[in-house]
């Protein structure tokens, strides 16, 4: 019997310095700033990103040579999802697709082909949904590099993401075998207020409440803008989390909507019922899952795939998201997004070597 | 001796059709408890007035058409007059049938009307009952 | 925690009580934490608005229309057909049909009336004089009307004005003792553990009262989300449980539990599946970020424990079953015996009743739910 590889579906390749990704600008943009990586508000009392070290407090993975060092002990999985992060809403129009498109050529110069990573890495697209039509090109544009795996978009976007002017963008990536990945991204240009009632205090109440909040309004606007029955291919993974709240906030979606049907007849069944088929949420800290006495509920459980989110300050391990499950389950969890994912994910997971004697608890 | 088994078909005086307003909803205390009877021309339609969601007085609620969409986001009214929507939370029940329009089907009740010398009648059927059953055992 | 559970006011007579003098209902106490009492019509509740608001809302009456705009309305309309009364007003705004329908039919032996009359203004003097009209309104026609003494209500602040609040605080409580909590309307630019809010929970922790949080969907004002408007009824509904969500992690880690250890804050139909899920999240998130927030003293999931409550409507009804329901309680289960309390939202559309509500949990549960948890919260 074969072994499935381990993935870790969310690491973020940082760039040693902000401005990296200038060299894969076009010259249209010289001298024209563009928002630092870094997240601008609610800076944390503890550093947001694991640093590589006392004497360098820059993210973890700030180089290729760096991740592929750290691997074993800040990974451990055998191969991993490179999500990059981009530099928040840009309001200039062609910006916010150029700083993407730059991105994923940072990405691919720099890590997916890197020796010392190349047998162990996908990448994700970075695109910018703002801007459809650029967002589609972007997608053909690098339909052919197997290397791109998946899709990712900003979570803190401008309008729930199953609104209509959004169609086009999830229609092409579930065209060209890529599930999209939804991850709260870096930078600072502008944004909507942070949580539903404007700008709170401190960064332990934003980690708190962004991730999942937002996670959630855009699950209910994909059910309630009909898009996964408008796309029945369409799959969607939240990066940031939010299996342990999305049963308790669909259980709300799911009551009025037998009454209110009629006012939006293009969701043809429950909305918990799109779940299974159509969303997945990596596993946080934050949620339990490494508390085995308050792990998520079983329904949620069957919704969670294995995400790090490395170098993140709160990144789960392996052995983390797995303590408390039994033997398949665990499997499951660490080798099973490819099941999910399908597509371009699928094929590459394939590929991918498992190391016999990875120790899965 | 024991009385023959099978239910027993009995039909529950609810009055003049021309007591019913055409198009309307008149409310009768039916054997059950309250029935809406929906005249619409010569036809009856009667429903138990309880919600099988959470017991709703389900005949109150209005009786309209729907809306359907052939995928996308075009979207045709349709069924004017046939669906009775709960006043509560606006479940949509097919008012010939008592059924839910959504899955998984859930049922008002619904009698068999029968119209006799211009007086509507709901057909009710009820077990027998039976009659010096020895219920000792051995 | 020592819990006073104060006898029951003697006029409370539950349906099947005897001449005896047992301070026990003879069946469980049902206490009914939101209904939503209406005026006859916007003259009725104008009337108590002092000037010059009451001649600028007049005024502008007849082109906006009765003061109660708002927006994702319900599809079908928002109310029971039958809460409708035939004398012309609008859904509960006769006291007779709404005892009939509410204290005789559902069975509820005492309600918290919530005032959601006139929707929030931009203005925060504005705000605080039409919240004080409603007060005002509330105390005559329905505490101390017809039925009265089956009714507590709450008393209404608007928290972006925290002087007039505590002001109105002040004024409502003295007036009437059947004025029982505090109402902020959640609808605001900063989450409500922000400290300018804080005189008001000082205010009503002072006097015992819960602040009572129950939002609305007001015309153009804070109905966006971290994301974006969103577009349908459908998809907004269940967000009530992010607004709340927002507040309740503002009030933990701006210590206003730790600093009003009296107060308590009842989250109105927001849903109570989620709590337990946040409760963990906070707990998680405090454990590596404590050094951030160094006045909150405790885990938060035991603050929230200790004076936080959720009230049921609309109730959740996983398709498989109350068993989901009670898994997402796993670990969480004394929140059930304390903080959960049974509302109705009547006259709303989606409005409980009590024996479909309690069908959702175990029977060792009911009577706290149903009326005993709140019972020891309100002090009834």
């Amino acid at each position: 019997m074969s072994i499935r590889p381990t993935i870790d579906c969310v690491v973020h390749p940082w760039p040693g310095a902000s401005e990296d990704i200038r060299e894969f600008l076009p010259a249209r943009w010289d001298g024209q700033p563009i928002p630092r990586i870094g997240r601008y508000f609610y800076p944390p009392s503890i550093p947001e990103w694991t640093p590589i070290g006392d004497d360098d407090t820059r993210p973890a993975t700030s180089s290729p040579e760096l991740l592929a060092e750290s691997w074993d002990a800040s990974i451990g999985t055998d191969g991993a999802i490179l999500v990059p992060l981009t530099r928040g809403l840009i309001p200039e129009p062609d910006l916010g697709p150029a700083v993407c498109r730059a991105t994923n050529e940072w990405l691919r110069a720099k890590w997916l082909d890197h020796p010392a990573l190349r047998d162990r890495v996908a990448g994700a697209v970075r695109i910018d949904p703002e801007d459809a039509a650029a967002a589609v090109a972007e997608l053909d544009r690098v339909a052919g590099d197997p290397r791109f795996v998946t899709v990712a978009v900003p979570l803190q976007g401008r309008e729930p993401y199953g609104s209509r002017r959004y169609l086009p963008v999830w229609q092409k990536a579930a065209e060209l075998g890529f599930t999209v990945t939804i991850v709260a991204d870096g930078g600072c240009g502008i944004n909507q207020f942070p949580t539903m009632a404007g700008y709170c205090d401190h960064y332990v109440e934003y980690n708190s409440l962004l991730p999942w909040t937002a996670a959630m309004v855009h699950l209910a606007s994909f059910v309630g803008g009909g898009v996964f029955e408008s796309i029945p291919g369409l799959r969607v993974v939240f990066l940031d989390g939010g299996a342990d709240v999305v049963f308790p906030f669909m259980w709300r979606m799911d009551k009025p909507w037998r009454g209110v049907r009629y006012q939006v007849p293009w969701i043809e069944k429950h909305p918990t019922e799109y779940l299974v088929d159509h969303v997945r949420f990596c596993v946080q800290r934050a949620e339990g899952a490494a508390l085995p006495a308050a792990s998520l509920t079983s329904l949620a459980t069957e919704l969670t795939v294995y995400g790090s989110r490395f170098p993140h300050w709160d990144a789960i391990t392996p052995e983390e998201a797995s303590a408390g499950l039994d033997a398949d389950a665990a499997e499951n969890l660490l080798s099973g997004a490819a099941d999910f994912y399908g597509g371009r994910f699928a094929r590459w997971a394939a590929e991918l070597s498992a190391r016999p004697g990875l120790p899965v608890r | 001796m024991s009385a023959p088994a099978g239910p027993r078909v009995e039909h529950f005086d609810c009055g003049p059709l021309a007591d019913l307003e055409d198009g309307g909803m008149t409310l009768v205390d039916g054997p059950d408890g309250s029935v809406g009877l929906f005249r619409r021309g010569d036809t009856v339609y009667a429903l138990r007035n309880w919600c099988p969601h959470n017991g709703a007085p389900v005949c109150l609620g209005p009786v309209t058409g729907t809306n359907v969409t052939k995928g996308g986001h075009e979207v045709e009214h349709v069924r004017d007059g046939e669906i009775l929507r709960c006043p509560w939370h606006k479940w949509e029940f097919e008012l010939a049938t008592g059924m839910s329009i959504t899955q998984p089907v859930r049922k008002v009740h619904s009698y068999r009307v029968v119209i006799e010398n211009d007086r509507v009648y709901l057909v009710i059927r009820r077990l027998r009952k039976r009659k010096n059953v020895d219920t000792t055992h051995d | 925690m020592t819990s006073t559970i104060t006898q029951g006011p003697t006029e409370v007579r539950p349906h099947d009580s005897t001449d005896s003098n047992d301070s026990v209902p003879s069946r469980p106490l049902t206490i009914d934490c939101d209904v939503h009492p209406t005026p006859h019509d916007f003259d009725e509740f104008l009337s108590y608005v002092p000037e010059p608001w009451r001649s600028r809302e007049a005024m502008a009456y007849s082109t906006r229309g009765e003061g109660t705009s708002y927006s994702y309305y319900v599809p079908g309309g928002s109310t029971r057909k039958e809460a409708i009364p035939n004398t012309g007003g609008p859904a509960a705004s006769d006291p007779y049909l709404t005892a009939e329908q509410l204290l005789e039919g559902i069975g509820v032996d005492i309600a918290i009336l919530l005032s959601l009359v006139a929707r929030p203004v931009a203005n925060p003097v504005h705000e605080s004089a039409l919240s004080e009209g409603s007060n005002r309104w509330l105390q005559e026609r329905w505490l101390h009307g017809e039925f009265g003494d089956r009714y507590r209500g709450a008393i209404r602040v608007c928290a972006d004005a925290p002087d007039r609040a505590v002001a109105e605080i002040a004024r409502a409580h003295d007036a009437s003792d059947r004025f029982n909590s505090v109402l902020v309307i959640p609808n605001v630019l900063r989450p409500l553990g922000h400290e300018p809010y804080m005189p008001i929970y000082e205010a009503a922790a002072e006097r015992g009262l819960p602040v009572v949080m129950h939002l609305t969907r007001p015309a153009g004002m804070a109905l966006g989300t971290p994301v974006g408007f969103p577009q349908h009824f459908v998809e907004v509904q269940p967000m009530y449980a992010l607004l709340y969500a927002t507040h309740l992690v503002s009030m933990v880690f701006n210590g206003v539990f730790e600093r009003f250890p009296e107060l308590r804050v009842v989250y109105v139909e927001g849903g109570i599946a989620w709590v337990p899920a946040l409760m963990r999240r906070m707990d998680r998130n405090w454990e590596g970020l404590r050094s951030e927030v160094p006045w909150v003293k405790k885990p938060p999931s035991e603050y929230v424990a200790e004076q936080a409550f959720f009230t049921t409507q609309p109730i959740e009804e996983p398709l498989e079953g109350p068993a989901a329901l009670m898994e997402a309680f796993a670990g969480a289960e004394h929140l059930l015996s304390r903080n959960i309390l049974f509302s109705t939202d009547y006259p709303h559309w989606d409005a409980d009743e009590p024996r479909w509500v309690l069908r959702q949990f175990p029977s060792e549960y009911h009577g706290a739910i149903r009326g005993g948890n709140a019972r020891a919260l309100y002090k009834l």
